[in-house]
């Protein structure tokens, strides 16, 4: 495998890719729709190469593996952990498969894409690769052209679901190679409120390709968790499509480790005036684990608001990367866009790469962006030994309480409280030894 | 010591003769660049055999290579075949031996441009090297250089008499692999300056070099070394003019400074060449390529004030190579009409205890395009290096636009970066106090302009300082209101 040359590979994983599409039976629903516009787009696309400028720290080495395009064995079962204390309303994608559904409170529904009718098969018809176009990314296009089915998540308009909705992407146990490509589509009627959790839950030789989209109509708020907290496992490629209506408020707070590969491409879009954006990171990549959070801001009318902090460390060998654009498109006065990011390195083999990006073509604004790469505070490590905690411990208590800072304010409790041994245990898990 | 001096001396002086004795017949060649073209220009220059290859090395690798399409500029395909690749003043008989014999119609000219050539020489003390389409037309104050053994003379004429230095140098910092531009550059360079600060002088007086940009459909290709030696001292002023014209014209520059151990290079460019008319037709289109290389303890710093040009595409750098380098770049932008700029610099830090400070100021006015790009990479090695960033944009207007691309790189724990970027107008309270306080609204913006630039004006040598402040100025005129 090793020996094949990179372009090989690259067309080896293409022809694989389009050949496992072209098998779907015929369909001319609004899957099948998609998929054949995902193969149109996928065979028409060039894959990431070392001058792709949006890829130009995150190499696709790791998703071009032998097998992880596979589809994953029949009745495989998973090992999903609960959050300890979290009371939550649960659904499943496994292994790209949306799993039995439990009942929800009033005001939310979830539908597979394999059973929708009436409303609900118009708002995905309407909506489903609107925010997520195929033609501009090509694992966006890999997602559709190899989609089996995904998960409508609706909440009703004025509706204020107090019992957040958890949603997990999941692999199966097992030691098999394969690619799974999870679809949701979430929409948030006017006026109305919820949380998601999305947690990302991997098996070592899986390669999940999702692809989430989020529609919030005016006044509606939706508090996004999103945390991937199984340490090295699994290679990760995430798009998250985000849209607001007028007065749309989406919080976004991320908790991630990093895996063998793990790349989030998040656009947010403010698309109705005066909304609100707020996107708090805290990652943590350690061994020689690899973290590419891309994200894109886009105000396109007036009056929004957006505010990002960041919060990352990397150790041993690996690798953390932060891109963040904020684009302000002509007329979008008075928006206010804010992205600050601070950034750690334990190791002189691990590496940081940070980007923020400011695109601006309106001239009534408050931009501003800041970033830092930095060490520990010699002073309060000293003051830390001084008080009798070895360089080790002083070390991961400061590091921790750098990642607090973003840690700290994610506001569903239960999901704090099991954040913190979450990320204990990352500092405290011994290096690797190296990988070939 | 005083021996060396004695010899730079006379090669300073040696040289100056043989510099225009060879020139002089050359005229403009036909549009086209081939080998042949490659070859002309080499042959015209009597240039050795290795710098001909070198030449035609770079032209074949450029042939190779891929026009850059990552900037945030937009213009449509440049014709390297419809350029003409070298062009020199023509004049009858011998060349001048001084300021006398120059044609009236250049120093008419450079008047017209704000020049005055041998007053301000005399006035301000700077030596001017001045390239008059591709070729050097005058050199001032030899003598005072020369004693102080400092070399200042076109790259032309140093190929022939230092050439040690040129083979050692050349290429060093800015291969011909570069970039597409500075492989052409590579190529085709017509002519430029040379200076050599020789170890422990520091330069008696600040040098200075004028661009002018005059024969039509004439691209030029300036090749700057400057080499400062141990513990040595220079400031280096670079001013560029053009006239009024309707065809885009391609300006590919390269610049290699380095600053060996314990040196300091300061170089200074005011550059405010024909930007285009307001519907953006015409203008020049400045590709340069501005990189240093600052050994232990030594410091480059960059300072540039952009005002003109249809398209500047420009990254002065520093690779901070040797324990204790500093590295500085201060940039003002300012864009106008339909103007595009994607400009930064890079801060590439190898050394341990290296230090690098990025002030960027953009102004972006009317339908005008500004980006900052930059990097600051912090290797593995570069223990305790340090880096500030800070890149300010201000908006003049609603259809104009301001950007900001910083790329952070750190292989370092040790290392410190900070970058901070934002984003304001000019404030209507702002214009209000002045208004209220009996200013017109242009004296106002250019007042308010000005102060968002000082951090980086006051940089600037003094007179270059004052020459800023002014073409802000006239730039803004038109643009407010």
């Amino acid at each position: 495998m090793t020996t094949m040359k990179r372009s090989e590979r690259i067309e080896v994983f293409a022809r694989t890719a389009r050949t496992r599409s072209e098998n779907f039976p015929a369909d001319t629903g609004v899957l099948g729709r998609l998929r054949a516009a995902g193969r149109a787009a996928f065979s028409a696309a060039e894959l990431p190469n070392p001058k792709t400028e949006a890829w130009k720290y995150s190499r696709i080495g790791p998703l071009l593996e032998q097998g992880l395009l596979d589809r994953a064995p029949a009745g495989a079962a998973a090992t999903a952990r609960p959050i300890p204390g979290l009371d939550v309303q649960s659904i499943a994608i496994l292994d790209g498969i949306p799993q039995p559904l439990p009942t929800f409170t009033p005001g939310v529904s979830v539908t597979s894409f394999a059973a929708l009718s009436g409303a609900e098969a118009a708002a995905v018809e309407t909506h489903l690769g609107r925010l997520a176009a195929v033609s501009e990314r090509p694992f966006v296009a890999l997602n559709a052209a190899l989609l089996e089915d995904g998960l409508l998540i609706q909440v009703a308009p004025g509706v204020d679901v107090a019992l957040p909705i958890e949603l997990l992407l999941a692999q199966s146990d097992g030691a098999a190679p394969r690619g799974v490509h999870p679809r949701v589509l979430v929409i948030v009627g006017q006026g109305a409120r919820a949380t998601l959790i999305e947690r990302h839950l991997g098996a070592a030789m899986a390669f999940t390709n999702s692809v989430v989209e989020v529609v919030l109509a005016d006044g509606a708020q939706l508090d996004h968790l999103r945390l991937a907290l199984d340490a090295g496992r699994g290679r990760w490629l995430s798009a998250l499509d985000v849209e607001l209506g007028r007065a749309a408020r989406y919080h976004l707070w991320q908790a991630q480790l990093g895996a063998a590969f793990r790349r989030n491409e998040i656009r947010i879009r403010l698309a109705g005036e005066g909304a609100e954006v707020t996107v708090s990171g805290a990652g943590l990549t350690r061994n020689n684990a690899h973290l590419d959070n891309q994200l894109c801001l886009e105000h396109r009318v007036p009056r929004g608001t957006s505010t990002q902090v960041f919060r990352n460390i990397a150790g041993e060998t690996s690798r953390g990367i932060l891109n963040g654009r904020i684009h302000i498109h002509r007329g979008a006065q008075k928006t206010d866009a804010q992205l600050h990011t601070k950034s750690l390195l334990l190791s002189s083999r691990a590496e940081i790469d940070v980007k923020p990006e400011l695109e601006i073509y309106a001239d009534d604004v408050k931009c501003a962006h800041g970033a830092t790469l930095g060490q520990l505070d010699a002073n309060a490590l000293f003051y830390l030994r001084s008080r009798g905690l070895d360089e080790t411990a002083a070390r991961t208590l400061l590091s921790f309480a750098f990642l607090a800072e973003v840690v700290d304010g994610f506001p569903v409790d239960a999901v704090r409280e099991a954040l913190r041994p979450a990320l204990a245990q990352a500092f405290a898990a011994p290096a690797e030894e190296d990988a070939p | 010591m005083s021996k060396n001096l004695g010899q730079l001396d006379r090669m300073v002086h040696g040289a100056y003769e043989a510099g225009w004795t060879t020139d002089i017949e050359s005229d403009t060649l036909a549009p086209g660049l081939n080998e042949d073209t490659v070859r002309f220009i080499s042959a015209r220059k009597q240039e050795p055999e290795w710098l001909l290859q070198w030449r035609l090395k770079a032209f074949r690798h450029w042939q190779t290579m891929v026009h850059p399409e990552w900037a945030h500029v937009h213009y449509p395909p440049i014709d390297y075949q419809s350029i003409s690749y070298y062009s020199a003043p023509r004049r009858p008989g011998e060349g001048p031996q001084s300021l006398d014999e120059v044609d009236p119609e250049l120093l008419r000219t450079y008047e017209k441009l704000g020049i005055p050539l041998h007053e301000r020489a005399a006035l301000a003390g700077v030596a001017v090297d001045a390239v008059f389409d591709s070729v050097s037309v005058v050199t001032t104050f030899k003598d005072k250089l020369a004693e102080a053994g400092v070399i200042f003379c076109p790259i032309s004429e140093a190929v022939r008499e230092h050439p040690e230095l040129i083979r050692k140098y050349l290429g060093s910092v800015v291969p011909f692999r570069d970039n597409f531009f500075a492989g052409l550059n590579s190529a085709v360079f017509s002519d430029g300056s040379f200076v050599y600060v020789p170890k422990g002088v520091r330069c008696p007086m600040e040098l200075s070099t004028y661009f002018r940009i005059n024969a039509r459909n004439t691209g030029q290709f300036e090749r700057t070394l400057i080499v400062a030696d141990e513990g040595s001292h220079v400031s280096y002023l670079e001013g560029c003019t053009a006239p009024q014209r309707d065809e885009n014209q391609l300006h590919a520059a390269v610049v290699e400074l380095i600053a060996l151990k314990g040196a300091e290079i300061k170089y200074s460019t005011v550059q405010n060449w024909y930007p285009g008319d307001a519907e953006g037709r015409g203008g020049i289109y400045n590709f340069v390529t501005k990189r240093g290389i600052a050994h232990e303890n030594a410091k480059i710093s960059w300072t540039q004030v952009e005002t003109g040009s249809a398209i500047t595409w420009k990254y002065p750098s520093v690779i901070l190579q040797g324990d204790n380098a500093v590295g500085e770049f201060y940039s003002v932008a300012l864009t106008r009409g339909m103007q595009q700029a994607d400009t930064g610099t890079k801060m590439v830090h190898v050394g341990r205890n290296t230090r690098s400070t990025i002030v960027s100021k953009g102004i972006s006015a009317m339908r005008a395009e500004n980006s900052y790009r930059g990097l600051v990479h912090i290797g593995a090695g570069a223990e305790n290096a340090r880096n500030h960033t800070q890149c300010d944009s201000l908006l003049i207007g609603d259809r104009c636009g301001a950007h900001t691309f910083p790329y952070i790189e750190s292989r370092n724990p040790s290392a410190t970066v900070e970058h901070e970027a934002t984003t304001s107008k000019v404030g209507d309270d702002q214009l209000f106090l002045c208004r209220q306080r009996g200013l017109d609204p242009e004296k106002a913006v250019s007042m308010i302009v000005n102060g968002f630039c000082k951090q980086v004006f006051r940089e600037l040598p003094m007179e270059f300082a004052v020459e800023a402040g002014k073409l802000l100025e006239v730039s803004l005129e038109g643009a407010v209101g």
